[in-house]
């Protein structure tokens, strides 16, 4: 029996491997790939990747283009915007979320553009009633990163700040209203 | 003997007329050039921990919302603090002083090129002494914020930071090129040589090491190129791929690091021997290709990297080096189970295991090392690697749970245990009180892992981000709150305070033993060796050897990995509609 | 193959290039390639 400061002498390699030990690999290494084709398979046949367009655009021009939204968007009687058509658009900024909040119809898939005005935001998102559903997504100034997503249940979302952007950050807070179609 | 005479006599030993002296523990021939750098970088590391160690109060004070210890404005100076001299300059010091041993140690050589390691801990000093002055001061001029880990472009961190972490990097450079000319200089005789098993994982750890580094100086030059105007411009994107090849590279130096004093450890305190040359070293060099591609997992919810270059590299490869992880989680426990069967150590399933010396504290803060990082970190490391669920567990507290999972519990343990083991072995230094030492592992283990299980529940079933803070008594200016975490909260609140008195107690029993403890005479071991002595008989093969215990823990693994793993997914399953 | 696994030099020059082409060269060729909006 080698230690693990001997310097192994003649033919290790051929050195037959414990039963155990084979078997154990069959298993680490079964559940390895299957692991990786879980992971691959479900960007075809699963209904939650982190998977949409990027664009290149500059801060100032997005946060022009959100400005474009707003103004086409239609507006409730408590001032929530009302998207124009199946695009959301919102720009994370020191410190709040810009486009929030947003009435969505459930059920109704939109493209959620995430941009930032300034530094890196982190765009944390969960229904009222139930914290442990939770997504988060980075969002970059210099990129318009544009995620489908379709809220099923109706109900209020709260979206905070999971990446530090500053002191002030504790505030950022937004919201998804999602009302029955 | 006065305190002044200890603190002097700590760098002193016995070496013959060459430079060598023989370890009455391992056996191994020491020269007094490689033992004096290992004193020096673990000295230091030790420094480093305990700095990050008071900030690590501070910050679970103020994360423990009923205390609330720090005001948004200063919090993240604080978290800073703690985070750049525990993950980064507690390890890599320590991580110096592990190749030492790895390299020239084992080999019973000398450190090569001693000049360069000298340099290299000056310049290491100068640039974590600058790290520190920097983000201490970074927000004294009211313009600048505090860097944390990260220091992400475009915010507004200082060029002395990005510069001075530079400096640092480069300093780690030059203190492994002893090791690595060590290497060269033992490889260079007989290209058929085989490095010994300890000596072949602190090579790849080196070079891991080096492209962790190289890419940190990479980021970091990046940034320090936008804030000195020299570039007009910066990238999100890029800057965080290039920030996290050091970012979580440093973390699979810590790991490679670990798993190279497991095999270390288990044997010379446990007589664990090698049950596979060919399989260990196999997983070594999948580590050695494939580790250090999951710098990806940071990057898994960013926009502009495809779905295809995401899945590819968080899974190192097919998952080529989570298998490798998964040989060591078996090699190791079957290394103990064989040598210590071989002993007459074991009977039926577990004896070989529950004859351990488990009062020795380097034996059990090895074991539950091992443990701990397979159950919470190693596990938990794969599930949130997986580009979807990572979308649930991104900058939550969970993420938080996780690596200290693997740091704290982890990699500390397993470097706490060799610390008590350098005490003994290279001051030759009782400990000053063998029961508090004895107590120390059990105390910090169980603490600490009660935090990282609280961190992971608070982040995965509240959606408790990290990086704030304040976040769960109320969202300013909102009446939503995260006030349900807050029972979980206090339980964190309270274990994180037994946990740091954990740490504590190891720098008393560490520190108290290099002044105050009894030195130890040559030829004796120190309570270190194992029941029996430390033999191996070099080449008898232990492919018969009845592993069914090892068999047994790693199918406890696989279901709880599992089990883990199905039900991460179908909570993500769960989730509305997302995704193109 | 008990001697390609001593050839540590050559498997290091060997892993660093396959790191700087799989993470590296594929992460930056995707990150350059976003369309502008």
């Amino acid at each position: 029996m080698s230690g693990p400061f001997d310097e192994p002498e003649g033919n290790w390699w051929d050195e037959p491997v414990n039963r155990r030990e084979s078997m154990w690999l069959g298993i680490a290494g079964f559940w390895s790939l299957a692991i990786f084709g879980w992971m691959s398979g479900f960007t075809r046949f699963g209904d939650q990747n982190p998977i949409g367009q990027t664009y290149d655009v500059e801060p100032e021009e997005y946060q022009a283009v959100v400005g474009e939204y707003k103004d086409a968007a239609d507006e409730t009687e408590e001032g929530h915007l009302i998207p124009p058509g199946d695009s959301v658009y919102i720009g994370g900024r020191r410190f709040g979320w810009d486009g929030l909040p947003v009435v969505l119809e459930a059920g109704r898939e939109y493209d959620i553009h995430l941009g930032s005005y300034d530094v890196q935001h982190g765009f944390s998102v969960r229904p009222e009633e139930n914290l442990s559903k939770q997504i988060n997504l980075q969002v970059f100034p210099g990129s318009e990163w544009v995620i489908p997503m379709t809220f099923d249940e109706p109900g209020r979302y709260h979206v905070i700040c999971n990446e530090f952007c500053g002191r002030g950050h504790n505030t950022m807070h937004g919201e998804f209203l999602v009302e029955e179609a | 003997m006065s305190v002044l005479a200890n603190v002097l006599g700590l760098f002193d030993g016995e070496y013959d007329d060459d430079g060598f002296r023989e370890c009455s523990v391992t056996g191994l021939s020491i020269h007094r050039s490689a033992e004096t750098y290992v004193k020096l970088f673990g000295l230091t590391a030790v420094i480093a921990l305990v700095i990050g160690g008071i900030f690590a109060f501070n910050v679970a004070m103020t994360r423990w919302e009923l205390v609330g210890l720090l005001p948004e404005d200063g919090y993240y100076t604080h978290l800073s603090m703690h985070a750049w001299n525990i993950l980064i300059f507690w390890m890599v010091f320590m991580e110096i002083a592990i190749l030492y041993v790895g390299g020239p140690i084992v080999l019973g050589r000398r450190l090569e090129a001693t000049i360069l390691a000298k340099a290299g801990w000056l310049v290491m000093i100068a640039g974590a002494i600058g790290v520190n002055y920097s983000i201490w001061t970074a927000t004294d001029t009211g313009a600048q914020e505090a860097p944390l880990l990260t220091a992400y472009v475009p915010l507004e961190v200082s060029a002395e930071f990005y510069a001075t972490a530079v400096v640092f990097l480069l300093g780690a450079t030059i203190a492994a090129l002893p090791f690595f000319i060590t290497i060269w200089k033992e490889k260079r005789g007989d290209a058929a040589k085989t490095l010994p098993l300890v000596a072949f994982g602190a090579f790849i750890t080196g070079i891991i090491a080096v492209e962790a580094i190289l890419g940190g100086i990479a980021a970091f030059s990046y940034a320090l190129a936008w804030r000195l105007g020299i570039i007009a411009s910066v990238d999100a994107g890029i800057y965080r791929q290039l920030y996290w090849i050091v970012g979580h590279g440093s973390q699979q130096i810590n790991l490679l690091a670990m798993i190279t004093v497991w095999y270390f450890l288990t044997h010379v305190v446990g007589g664990a021997v090698v049950i596979s040359e060919k399989v260990s070293r196999s997983a070594f060099i999948l580590y050695l290709f494939f580790i250090n591609l999951g710098a990806a997992h940071h990057l898994m919810v960013d926009p502009g990297v495809s779905a295809g270059w995401r899945i590819f590299n968080t899974s190192y490869a097919f998952y080529g080096a989570a298998f490798a992880s998964m040989i060591h989680a078996f090699a190791i426990p079957a290394g103990l189970e064989a040598g210590r069967r071989r002993r007459g150590l074991g009977g039926g399933l577990f004896g070989w295991l529950t004859s351990a010396p488990w009062k020795n504290p380097v034996f059990s803060a090895t074991i539950f090392s091992i443990i701990l990082f397979g159950f919470a970190g190693g596990i938990t490391g794969v599930l949130m690697g997986q580009m979807q669920l990572n979308m649930t567990w991104h900058n939550t507290f969970a993420t938080v749970g996780h690596f200290h999972g693997t740091v704290a519990v982890g990699t500390t343990l397993a470097f706490i245990g060799l610390v008590f083991f350098v005490i003994k072995t290279m001051f030759r230094r009782d400990f000053v009180s063998g029961r508090l030492a004895t107590i120390v592992p059990y105390f910090y283990a169980g603490a600490m892992g009660i935090v990282v299980l609280m961190m992971m529940y608070i982040g995965i079933l509240y959606g408790v981000p990290r990086r704030i803070s304040g976040v769960v008594r109320d969202i300013p200016g909102t009446e939503f709150s995260l006030s349900a975490a807050a029972p979980l909260m206090n339980i964190f609140g309270v274990f994180a305070v037994l946990a740091i008195l954990g740490g504590v107690l190891f720098v008393v029993v560490a520190v108290g033993s290099l002044l105050f403890g009894d030195r130890i005479e040559n030829g004796d071991g120190g309570g270190m060796l194992p029941d029996g002595g430390l033999q191996t008989d070099g080449g008898t093969s232990v492919h018969a050897a009845d592993l069914r215990g090892t068999f047994g823990i790693c199918l406890i693994f696989m279901a709880t990995f599992v089990a883990l793993y199905v039900l991460n997914w179908f909570l993500l399953t769960q989730l509305w509609s997302i995704g193109a | 193959m008990q001697r390609l696994y001593n050839r540590i030099w050559l498997l290091a020059a060997a892993a660093i290039i396959f790191f700087a082409v799989v993470y590296l060269g594929w992460g930056l060729l995707d990150i350059l390639s976003v369309p502008a909006r």
